[in-house]
């Protein structure tokens, strides 16, 4: 027993011995002074303090299409409600079309970086370059009152300031209207989260339509006005609203948007009416517009044109679609009590691939979204296929992925479709529902978003190819050098890789915390209960943060400190594992034992040599120099020995007997915490019989020791083999410290190169050509 | 000289429009086997920007599933990711295979007896041409040393490998 007396000293020691100094040094300091001071806008708790306040803009659009050479022009007439305690001397408006513009200099901060001509010439570039001659950018034409007086703005790049006659105090409204035009980019070549993309082969044009009217910026008590100018990046941040939009196209274009569209029977063919009615009763989906009907179509030239009438409440953004090249299907889809119908509309190009994938992909995620957020409550939820890769607005959203034109798909097409529609109808709940500002923070949207598009993914079916959310996934990202890294609270415009830093690294840390440091239960309640705190609200990551700890009753401090607010990595190692059993204090038992392993001890050189070297000792000439030391053996036993043992046994309790008789095995574990990011321990214990058992220590044992922790396991069956993260869940970057004894661990590399798998064939077309 | 910083400024314009979430990273994790004495390289680039990328090489539309896709990108990746000893020669790159992972796609190769990974020079411009805001990360791992190389369409010389503990 005193052996284990020594054990706990020494653990005590070790744990004392570390103790840190220095202010906030420690990961488990509290955030408190990091997260804004809590106020009657934004409690203490995360939610919607009760003097919370946010504008609302309303919206009467009209703009007219010109196919003839891809321009449009509008008016909107806007209604802006000044809810704010603060009286506003101007608005500022959003004009996300000047970064087009050729006299804009959004492009020219990023050209001064001093990019050498050499590495981006090629000829293809030169051809898109020589080809180019785009003015782009907004004209604005007017801007008046409502009494139709004109209104002085100011246009500084990205952002248009109006000047009001006179401040708009709390709780008035202001009416104003703007007038302008532009010319849509193609999308194709100039890139960007709208515009068109022109087919050659029957010469029409295809109009995925964003950004396309002056948006107000919001103003709010977080930011105040934001109005940080737009550089490609960081996207949007949109004030609530209900919109009316009228949308005049040529005659024969088919047209979806945002929002319930007011005159059916004004634009659409009865057959289209007729099919639709029908879709209510189908849980499968069913074309609308045939594939057939679309390719007729798409020979049509209209002359005339009509306007096709949209109304959407309670959204904080407009887009929408219009072609001749359009196949429709439909499907009605139950979320909660209400149904939404879920629609795509795609070219032929899109075929055989979003036929089959597309609408089910819209179904499957407003029902998976709905049930960790907030239910879906808008009426429709639209996927077009166009030239924009992937790009969400409210009800609406434009995705690119095609199959090959021979009507076959790789693997890589098909997921790629589905995970594009899940990540983009999934933005209607980030951001377009819990309204965070994405100019300032990406990961509100796209990291929260990714990380449900992982939970709908994997309900997909069984091994889903999800591209993100596994801890294994964002291991080399994480073990990047720190000069390639941010944190993950970056301003959505400087982060240096925004795909890991800004989707996966988020998304990642969510599975974490959701896997192994919350638990699944207590996540998913915080979870909805921040999105539904903040549904049709301007969410602050202090308020995420906040809701999560206040649903759960978990201490996350140390985790957004760690995962969002730093850029150190998870690598605990398992340094050494010393290993102590209980001195049974039985001298049958204890002395025998201790006499093999005295026999066992190697002899020393001199030793060995002298057993035959030396003929005779002294002792041996002069038997009188031999007395009882010469003979006394302290291992071996005596009846005394065995007395004291029988006193020391009766004395004890059955219980102490019984963990005598168990032979009990201490292993105290040296962790040593080498990435710098504090994360639950998951150990896992190979006994000698095979058996298993995994112990999961939560974070809080490095609180009074970042750095190093040891703890003592105590176990009746002896242990073969400690693994520290058997099951990849804390994204530790480097998995050969997490073993004792010490594992050889097979590398990526040296897996591959056995495998020597190769490339996952287009199998669809190998089957066609008859060599599957 | 005007003509040129024209061309660049518009093609700078061409180029760095984005597509909607769309990012242009790769990262490349070399790690030295003491065992078989080579760097193990693993690059992973997403396999759209190399179509593209083959596509402006070879003049003529590339797709990864290709009969010569694999072949095609050997070739490219010779001449976008090079490894020079300390005397500057340049170390052939053994290639392994390739896999494809969802939208990327993982190409495996092997650099034998590079000597010590710190006396080495790298360049990895794969994908710069496609676009500006291609930003490819070198992590490299011998023993228990590490470093980091970041190359952008700016940086994009040839970098020392520069280990630490």
């Amino acid at each position: 027993m005193k052996r284990i007396f020594l054990i706990t000293s020494a653990l005590f020691f070790s744990f004392c011995a570390m103790a840190q100094n220095g202010y906030n040094e420690n990961q488990f300091q509290q955030l408190g002074e990091t997260l804004p001071t809590p106020n009657n806008y934004r409690t203490a708790s995360g939610a919607p303090g009760h003097e919370y306040w946010q504008q609302k803009v309303d919206y009467n659009i009209k703009v007219v299409l010109n196919d003839e050479n891809q321009s449009l022009t509008g008016s909107e007439n806007i209604t802006y409600i000044n809810n704010s305690p603060d009286a506003l001397p101007y608005l500022w408006l959003q004009l996300d079309q000047n970064i087009f513009s050729p006299t804009s200099d959004t492009y020219l901060t990023e050209t001064a970086s001093g990019r050498t001509i050499g590495s981006a010439m090629d000829f293809k570039a030169l051809e898109t370059f020589n080809r180019t001659d785009f003015q782009g950018g907004y004209q604005i034409k007017q801007v008046k009152d409502g009494s139709g007086n004109a209104l002085k703005f100011s246009i500084n790049k990205t952002m248009m300031r109006v000047d009001l006659p006179r401040p708009l105090k709390s709780k008035e409204k202001f009416t104003f209207s703007v007038d302008w035009y532009y010319n849509i980019n193609n999308c194709k070549t100039h890139g960007g989260r709208s515009g068109y993309e022109y087919f050659e082969g029957d010469d029409n044009y295809l109009y995925e339509m964003a950004q396309f009217f002056p948006r107000l910026c919001v103003y709010n008590d977080a930011a105040g006005w934001q109005n940080k100018q737009f550089l490609g990046n960081g996207e949007f941040a949109l004030e609530f609203g209900d919109y009316k939009v009228s949308i005049t196209v040529p005659a024969d274009h088919i047209v979806a948007a945002t929002g319930t569209l007011q005159n059916p029977n004004d634009v659409m063919k009865k057959s289209w009416t007729d099919r639709l009615n029908k879709v209510k009763n189908s849980d499968r989906p069913s074309v609308i517009i045939t594939q057939a009907e679309a390719t007729a179509n798409e020979k049509s030239r209209a002359k005339t044109t009509k306007t096709w009438v949209f109304q959407a409440d309670n959204v904080r953004d407009f887009a929408w679609a219009s072609s001749r090249k359009f196949i429709w299907d439909a499907m009605n889809v139950k979320v909660g009590n209400k149904t939404v119908m879920a629609m795509s509309l795609y070219p032929k190009e899109g075929n055989p691939l979003w036929e089959k994938f597309s609408t089910q992909a819209i179904a499957h995620t407003l029902q998976v979204y709905s049930r960790y957020t907030v239910n879906y409550p808008y009426p429709v939820a639209w996927s077009i296929n166009g030239p924009v890769g992937g790009m969400e607005y409210p009800m609406i959203c434009f995705n690119g992925p095609r199959p090959e034109t021979d009507g076959t798909y790789s693997p890589q097409s098909k997921y790629g479709l589905i995970g594009v529609v899940i990540h983009e109808v999934g933005h209607n709940f980030f951001p377009m529902i819990v309204n965070s500002d994405e100019r300032q923070w990406t990961w509100m949207d796209e990291g929260l978003n990714t990380f449900c598009q992982y939970l709908t993914e994997q309900e997909w079916e069984e091994n889903y190819p999800s591209r993100r959310g596994e801890p294994r996934d964002i291991v080399n990202y994480m073990s990047s050098d720190k000069s390639t890294l941010d944190p993950i609270m970056t301003n959505s415009e400087s982060i240096l890789q925004f795909g890991p830093n800004a989707y996966a690294k988020p998304a990642t840390a969510l599975n974490i915390l959701r896997e192994t440091v919350m638990g699944r239960e207590l996540f998913d309640f915080s979870f909805k209960q921040y999105a539904e705190r903040w549904a049709f609200k301007h969410p602050e990551p202090a308020d995420f943060f906040r809701s999560m700890e206040d649903a759960s009753a978990v201490d996350l401090d140390w985790f957004w400190r760690g995962w969002f607010y730093g850029i150190k990595p998870v690598d605990i190692a398992l340094n050494n594992v010393s290993w102590y059993s209980i001195d049974s204090k039985n001298p049958d038992t204890e002395k025998t034992k201790n006499k093999a392993k005295r026999d066992k001890e190697a002899l020393s050189i001199s030793e060995q040599r002298n057993k035959t070297s030396i003929p005779k000792y002294r002792i041996d000439t002069y038997p009188e120099l031999s007395d009882f030391y010469t003979k006394y053996d302290a291992l071996e036993i005596t009846d005394f020995d065995r007395k004291q043992y029988k006193e020391y046994y009766d004395a004890l309790d059955q219980k102490q007997k019984d963990a005598l008789k168990a032979g009990i095995n201490y292993y105290i574990l040296d962790f040593e915490n080498v990435g710098g990011l504090v994360m639950p321990i998951v150990l896992e214990m190979e006994y000698q019989d095979g058996t298993k058992e995994v112990v999961r220590i939560p974070a809080e044992i490095w609180r009074k020791n970042n750095q190093k922790v040891s703890k003592l396991i105590v176990s009746k069956k002896p242990v073969k083999q400690f693994s520290v993260d058997p099951f990849q869940e804390t994204a530790d970057i480097n998995m050969k410290n997490n073993y004792f004894p010490a594992k050889a661990i097979e590398s990526q590399f040296q897996l591959f190169k056995e495998k020597q798998q190769q490339k996952q064939p287009n199998l669809m077309q190998q089957q066609r050509d008859g060599k599957l | 000289m005007i003509k040129k910083l024209t061309v660049l400024l518009l093609l700078t314009i061409i180029c760095s429009v984005v597509d909607a979430h769309k990012f242009y990273t790769s990262l490349t994790q070399i790690e030295y086997n003491s065992k078989s004495k080579s760097a193990e390289v693993i690059m992973n680039l997403f396999t759209d920007d190399l179509e593209k990328a083959l596509t402006r090489q070879l003049n003529h539309p590339v797709k990864s599933s290709d009969k010569d896709f694999q072949k095609n990108c050997f070739s490219y990746i010779d001449k976008k990711f090079q490894v020079t000893d300390s005397k500057n020669r340049l170390l052939k790159n053994n290639y392994v295979g390739l896999e494809f992972k969802r939208d990327m796609v993982s190409i495996y190769l092997e650099i034998k007896n590079p000597g010590d990974l710190n006396n080495l020079r790298l360049k990895q411009v794969s994908l710069m041409e496609v676009s500006d805001d291609q930003s490819n990360i070198v992590n490299v791992v011998s023993g228990n040393s590490r470093g980091s190389l970041i190359f952008k369409a700016n940086d994009a010389g040839v970098k020392n490998i520069n280990l630490k503990n």
